[in-house]
């Protein structure tokens, strides 16, 4: 049978169905039932289908990040730490690394509690890092605990998402994949974010956290430093009369510093006569709201833990040291990603808004403190 | 000859079929004005046929998409901008990141008036999306 006549064939048998009246009510009756039918008791069975479906391509996009940052720190470390030996299967099970949180049924000295957990975390980094890159310089063995921590957080995105998703293709809960596919946008911003982060950690690119640490450097520019505790630094010098301290991380490497105990050790040192602390942060910014906006308020602007904020408000408060709060806006993205040029200018705005704070809230023979906070890498 | 990679193949279905989709309803709706009749002749197996390759194209677009919502990461290139150190020396550079640059990091001296040059800044500029 020739192909024509075929289509013939089908052609003029369609049209017979359609021309025949009973075949024709048969026929919109039969599409009813189906169409009833699938309401009925497919409906939801097709919609959890389809948002597994959805799910598991973004599981799937998932997995080449998570796999690909690893591959980026396999290489970095190969590249910069030289070992002989390879550090694929320490890395690989590294990635699972986890922190207990300290109990907090009785909270009564729990900030001190999580405070000793950090430290022993911070230390287990370090040691692990000079494991498995025996040569890796010391100043880079920040960026490489920074690499490793990006790496970490999209190897965890993608093991809860991907629980999430056999747990609900086993259970076949709507609930759990409803859950699971509402969540995924935000968790793909997240690991995109992640991603971008880890490309800026291996080369040591500035990022948008790091804006406060930014503005700190600004101002301690050609001024003479001083380390104040460990992998943190202070500037000492005058401005139209008063006694400027600014504090911040060491830098280039990507480091935080241990701003609390340099705070503290300041105010220590000057018995407790600061007559105000201003402190400049990077902040999550609103949707809707322009990235590198700078805003005023009060208080201690250190995200975190709330180890550090603890600690700052607790000195501040047996003094009673008026605290400022300058914060730059960004998206959680632009925060863990190489900085963008609105923030960068934004630092420069900032800086002004400190001078400001100085020359209108400080009188002659003040001591002012002021606190660059977040990740310095890539800004010395 | 040419390979085509998956998301190319996805792009020309989704094109195949809304031409299609397109010449079918186009014979349908001259069937219907020729003959004045909606259930004459061919007119139904042109708009279900032109329905059904319209239904496709949809489905193989969405898919291309998907496909390259995936591949497509938003490329960036990261700038390096040096200054002269001089105040009254308005000497600037704009150069591509290297690795070991560091925001205040010195990097030899001002063509302009020999003062010292340092990095300023270092900031990404976002590209256009590569497909």
């Amino acid at each position: 049978m020739s192909h024509k006549t075929l289509m013939n064939l089908v052609f003029t048998n369609v049209n017979n169905i359609f021309n025949d009246s009973t075949s024709l009510y048969l026929l919109q009756l039969t599409f009813f039932l189906i169409y009833a039918f699938i309401l009925a008791f497919i409906n939801q069975r097709l919609q959890t289908y389809l948002w597994l479906r959805e799910a598991e391509s973004s599981l799937k996009r998932l997995q080449i990040l998570a796999s690909k940052s690893k591959e980026i720190v396999i290489k970095k470390i190969n590249e910069v730490g030289k070992p002989n030996f390879d550090p694929s299967p320490s890395i690989e099970s590294f990635l699972d690394f986890f922190v207990i949180e300290p109990t907090s049924l009785d909270p009564y000295g729990i900030v001190n509690k999580f405070r000793h957990i950090l430290d022993v975390r911070s230390e287990r980094f370090e040691s692990f890092i000079k494991q498995i890159a025996p040569n890796v310089p010391q100043n880079y063995i920040p960026n490489l605990e920074g690499l490793m921590e990006t790496a970490i957080g999209l190897n965890e995105l993608y093991r809860l998402v991907r629980h999430y998703f056999i747990l609900g293709k086993k259970t076949k809960n709507m609930l759990f994949i409803m859950q699971l596919q509402m969540n995924l946008p935000l968790i793909m911003r997240y690991a995109e974010a992640y991603f971008r982060a880890t490309h800026a950690f291996s080369s040591g690119k500035p990022i948008g956290d790091g804006v406060g640490a930014l503005v700190a450097s600004k101002l301690m520019r050609g001024k003479q430093v001083k380390r104040i505790t460990n992998k943190t630094i202070f500037s000492e010098f005058e401005y139209k009369d008063r006694k400027l301290i600014v504090i911040k991380a060491e830098g280039p490497g990507a480091e935080i510093g241990e701003i609390d105990d340099a705070i503290e050790r300041i105010i220590n040192m000057y018995g407790g006569s600061v007559s105000r602390i201003i402190m400049i942060d990077a902040a999550l910014k609103l949707e809707g709201e322009k990235t590198g906006q700078v805003a005023e308020g009060v208080g201690v602007a250190i995200g975190g833990t709330g180890v550090e904020k603890f600690k700052i408000e607790e000195i501040a408060t047996k003094y009673k040291i008026p605290l400022d709060a300058l914060i730059i806006k960004m998206s959680l993205e632009e925060a863990i990603t190489t900085m963008k040029k609105d923030i960068i200018e934004a630092a420069d705005d900032a800086m002004k808004r400190v001078l400001n704070i100085i020359d209108t809230r400080t009188s002659q023979g003040d001591i002012v403190v002021i606190v660059g906070v977040g990740n310095t890498m890539g800004i010395l | 000859m040419v390979k085509l990679s998956k998301n190319n193949v996805l792009l020309l279905l989704s094109i195949l079929f809304s031409i299609l989709s397109i010449i079918f309803l186009f014979m349908a709706v001259i069937n219907v004005q020729s003959t004045y009749d909606l259930v004459n002749l061919y007119s139904i197996d042109f708009l279900v046929a032109g329905v059904l390759c319209m239904i496709l194209s949809m489905l193989f677009s969405y898919r291309h998409r998907r496909l390259l919502s995936l591949k497509i990461l938003k490329q960036s290139q990261t700038v390096t901008r040096i200054k002269c150190d001089n105040d009254n020396c308005n000497y600037k550079e704009e150069r591509f990141f290297q690795e070991g640059d560091y925001i205040f990091k010195e990097v030899g001296k001002c063509p302009k008036c020999n003062g010292n040059l340092y990095i300023d800044a270092i900031y990404d500029l976002e590209l256009k999306a590569k497909k």
